[in-house]
């Protein structure tokens, strides 16, 4: 080859290069924000007609707004919402944040056994818990209420205010450990130091810098506590809905359900949950602005353990009553229900047989509800993580415009409560006229959107460890822009890739709030397929799915810790 | 009389044993260093100390107040030791103005606010800092914290200001103007103080009195001049600055004479060619001499020590010319010389060193490597 030959053949080949790059960005931009802001506007539209779903436009009114502000009964889903998401947030800090500093700075026997614990139940899911609190506190059967009985106590019903708070406050106490304990982790032991050899006692130093320096991130978690636990629809829809305890969630579930369903009413609400999320993420930004101080340095310090003395021990029984109450209650529950032909409070072995897995194995719907389970986890991780990793090299690598308002457009998913996206999405293709309505596909759009933010999150604190000049360096040996990626990006991005999609799987694995308004029958997942059969009352079903449920997300854990070394419960 | 003492400190991680024994005095309004490579118990020692780890026995005390006492099971906190501390990241509290960061101690102890404001600002104006105390500082440079975190140190006026390598995250520039500073401002408020670091050069500045430790143990201690001229092993030798090492052959030496024999037959009159008579001293020794200490000329000087060798090497650094040799058997030595000295490659030359400057130093860890400085190891002559 001739040397000019040579040097067109660069020229093409790096104009190629950039044609690729012009085309990539702007293809997925597209897909963001169709996927994203679309079913948002139409939504908004819904709420402002009167007209059915599907119907042609016939002009706007408010009606539904005002529909929503002024009904008593609206007004009381609304109060309930936030009273209830702002008792399950207080109570889920008051047990993640003690939790947190136990495991990561005292003495405590066991410490890393009980982070796995105190994790149990962030796998365990909310819904899951408050099925197994229902069984748990079963009028008269109930072995938690036996044991109150035979205490003299009276019994307690699952079915109340109270129990949805003590629930998602228990199942979202995970959530702020997560938090805090990675910003406890992340603290320069060196600044408490510096507080005591300022003359400052313990419980200065404490008051002084250790709270005032975890405070940023203790809000964050609250904050994303509140949201989540204000747009949850399995707790309160299991314990509340049967004594007419209504939130917005449950309320919108409820309009859709009834006939003729009122559509319109529930966009509006679903645009009054959108406002009290974008409230809270409003506040978080306020609060933690400037003040994510340089504790997120990543540095990963070696925290100061605090000798606690005997008081060791009194820590350590905190923290196994808080698993045992999450996690080895609710699971052997629901193990021994899927044990015994009928549960009728008598814990006999001789009365175990396999009699609910082999009735649940013979129905189709079952086998149906597993496999689309298992596809939609798969196929549903595996896009967000790719997703997830071309939008990070977009803000990350790229030099393009697009940067700014792709970052901003990716984190709007977190704010927009599941049961309202799904709203949104099942508004927005009834009328695009695509086969996804009524389809499996509608549910990994809704799957993909709604976690989106979450892959963009994990997989970017990876991105953002790798340094530029790792892949400026491959550049240099003569690699073009894929090979680098290949060679150098993706194996050093895998950590991040893995442990977001492992994280993805198992949240899609017991997703309902999204999926209860988008299946049809033969999509059911399998959350999906537990709240119906609870509604009809097998608890023996339950427990069984329950305890599949458990087996696919462990192996799943059990498959990245092994073949890729990835610590699920360290992954937020 | 010492005003900060340690005695019999000793500390272990498990079988690790990080500091082995240390006892040190530091007299009241000196500046006393602790040198040693990561790992050698200096931070350690500091840290117990500031009360911030607690020892495994031993005693200290400051002041005539004992601090911590293993076997009277004394232990004061950290906050009442009267102590003030540099930490290597500063620790400067990100949540904190300048001004709260100095003042938090203040207020803690009850001073009268208008106290306070004048304390406070006596100190930012010690340290260079005057006006910057309603910033926060994530918004000054290294330098700047580093001396604000000084000012912290010093705004409850302590017995003692302990410095954990403070000046290790500046870079090279700063941090040769800012150990001048330091030395300048200790020796001005008359404060005593511990240094911790792992820069010669830099103990040699600060200090009244240098600790050199290794492996949780004391090598060497004196004066600056002392420990760089008159080291007494091969570690503290090699540990601060260059030094060439030669193989000893013990039994063709003469003690008595002061002649010391190196492994390749060379002879050398050494001043302290008597320490090999001395019965007390055990183990291996070696032949050390610093590469400033010698002379290259072309003729004999017709002085003692004056080796025949070959130029291997000759380079040209700017201020001074390093000059490899081999002084017979493939043994090599390297000479620093002031200015442009070059020689040409396996031409013959002379090279002299005082007798003075001929050590004989204990082999005390052979296997150490150095930091900082490349070593100069001559070769074993085959």
């Amino acid at each position: 080859m001739t040397e000019a030959a040579m040097a067109s053949d660069r020229v093409t080949s790096g104009a190629g290069r950039i044609a690729k790059k012009i085309d990539l960005v702007p293809l997925v931009m597209m897909l963001l924000v169709i996927s994203i802001l679309a079913p948002v506007a139409v939504l908004v539209y819904g709420a402002l007609t009167s007209n059915p779903i599907g119907a042609a436009f016939s002009g706007l009114t408010l009606e539904n707004f005002v529909e929503v502000l002024t009904n008593p009964t609206y007004q009381r889903a609304f109060f309930n919402t936030v009273y209830v998401g702002v008792a399950a947030t207080a109570m889920a800090a008051l047990l993640g944040i003690p939790l947190a500093w136990i495991v990561v700075r005292s003495d405590v026997p066991f410490a890393n056994l009980l982070r796995v614990g105190i994790m149990i139940p962030f796998f365990l899911s909310p819904f899951v818990g408050a099925l197994a609190w229902t069984l748990l506190l079963q009028r008269n059967v109930g072995p938690v209420n036996l044991v109150l009985t035979s205490l003299g106590l009276g019994q307690i019903s699952p079915y109340s205010a109270r129990m949805i708070i003590f629930v998602m406050g228990i199942y979202y106490a995970p959530y702020i450990f997560i938090f805090v304990s990675s910003a406890l982790r992340n603290m320069d032991p060196a600044l408490e130091e510096a507080g005591h050899l300022s003359g400052l006692n313990r419980r200065q130093v404490i008051t002084q810098i250790t709270v005032p320096l975890i405070a940023p991130a203790a809000l964050s978690g609250v904050l994303l506590t509140f949201m989540a636990s204000a747009g949850q629809f399995g707790v309160p829809a299991l314990l509340g809905m049967q004594d007419r305890f209504f939130v917005l969630t449950t309320y919108i579930y409820q309009l859709i359900n009834r006939f003729p369903a009122e559509y319109n009413v529930a966009a509006a609400l679903g645009i009054e949950m959108l406002v009290i999320a974008c409230a809270g993420i409003w506040l978080q930004n306020r609060i933690t602005r400037n003040r994510s101080y340089t504790t997120m340095t990543g540095k990963g310090f070696r925290p100061r353990i605090i000798e606690l003395g005997p008081m060791r021990w009194l820590a350590f029984a905190f923290v196994i009553a808080f698993v045992v109450v999450g996690a080895l209650l609710p699971l052997g529950m629901l193990l021994w229900v899927s044990l015994v032909p009928y549960y009728d409070a008598t814990f006999s072995l001789s009365a175990v047989s396999p009699i609910h897995y082999l009735k649940i194995f013979n129905q189709a719907f079952v086998w149906r509800g597993l496999k689309n389970t298992l596809f939609l986890a798969c196929a549903g991780a595996s896009i967000a993580v790719i997703l997830a990793v071309i939008s990070n090299w977009i803000i990350l690598r790229s030099n393009t415009s697009y940067r700014k308002p792709l970052g901003y457009l990716l984190f709007l998913p977190a704010a927009v409560p599941h049961i309202v996206l799904s709203l949104a999405l099942l508004w927005t293709y009834v009328f695009v006229p695509l086969p996804i309505y009524g389809t499996i596909w509608i549910l990994l759009i809704a799957y993909v959107t709604s976690y989106i933010t979450q892959a963009v999150r994990n997989v970017g604190s990876n991105y953002v460890q790798i340094d530029k000049s790792l892949e400026e360096a491959a550049t240099m040996v003569g690699a073009a822009r894929l090979r680098t990626w290949i060679e150098v990006t993706l194996p050093l991005l895998k950590p991040g890739m893995v442990g977001a999609w492992t994280l993805l799987f198992i949240i899609f694995v017991r997703e309902l709030s999204a999926s209860i308004l988008l299946y049809s029958p033969g999509n059911e997942v399998l959350p999906v397929l537990m709240f119906n059969m609870w509604g009809e009352g097998d608890w023996g079903g339950i427990g069984a799915l329950a305890m599949i449920q458990v087996l696919m997300m462990g192996a799943v854990i059990a498959l990245s810790g092994l073949l890729f070394r990835v610590d699920i419960s360290r992954a937020s | 009389m010492s005003f900060l003492k340690v005695d019999n400190l000793i500390k272990t991680y498990g079988a690790f044993h990080a500091v082995d024994n240390v006892s040190i005095d530091v007299e009241r309004g000196k500046v006393c260093s602790f040198l040693g490579p990561s790992g050698c118990g200096k931070t350690t020692t500091l840290r117990c100390i500031a009360g911030l780890e607690q020892a495994d026995s031993g005693r200290i005390s400051l002041g005539g107040r004992t601090l911590f006492d293993s076997e009277k099971r004394i232990a004061v906190p950290p906050e009442e030791r009267d102590l003030g501390m540099v930490f290597q990241s500063y620790a400067l509290w990100p949540h904190k103005t300048i001004e709260a960061n100095l003042s938090l101690g203040l207020r803690i102890k009850g001073l009268p606010s208008g106290e306070i404001r004048d304390r406070v600002n006596e100190m930012l104006e010690l340290v260079g800092m005057a006006g910057t105390g309603n910033r926060f500082p994530a918004s000054l440079s290294g330098g700047q914290q580093q001396r604000v975190a000084l000012a912290r140190a010093m705004a409850l006026r302590p017995k003692c200001i302990l410095f954990d390598e403070p000046l290790s995250n500046l870079d090279l520039l700063l941090r040769e103007r800012m150990r001048f500073e330091i030395r300048d401002l200790l020796v001005k408020i008359g404060i005593t103080a511990v240094y911790v670091t792992h820069d010669q050069t830099e103990a040699m500045v600060i200090s009244d009195h240098i600790v050199v430790l290794n492996k949780g143990k004391i090598q060497r201690e004196g004066s600056p001049s002392d420990v760089y001229n008159y080291p007494r092993d091969r570690f503290t030798a090699e540990f601060l600055g260059r030094t060439n090492i030669v193989a000893l052959d013990r039994k063709n030496s003469n003690p008595g004479a002061g002649i010391v024999t190196a492994a390749n037959g060379v002879r050398f009159s050494s001043l302290d060619a008597k320490r090999l008579e001395d019965r007390s001293e055990t183990g291996e020794f070696v032949i050390a001499f610093r590469p400033e200490t010698m002379l290259v000329t072309d003729e004999p000087t017709g002085g003692q020590n004056c080796i025949p060798a070959t130029v291997v090497s000759s380079q040209f650094l700017g201020g001074t010319t390093q000059i490899v040799l081999d002084i017979g058997q493939g043994v090599h030595v390297t000479a620093i010389l002031l200015g442009d000295q070059s020689r040409t490659e396996n031409t013959q030359a002379f090279v002299s060193v005082d007798p003075r400057h001929v050590l004989v130093l204990r082999d005390s860890s052979a296997a150490t490597p150095m930091a900082g400085t490349p070593a100069l190891r001559v070769p074993e002559p085959a």
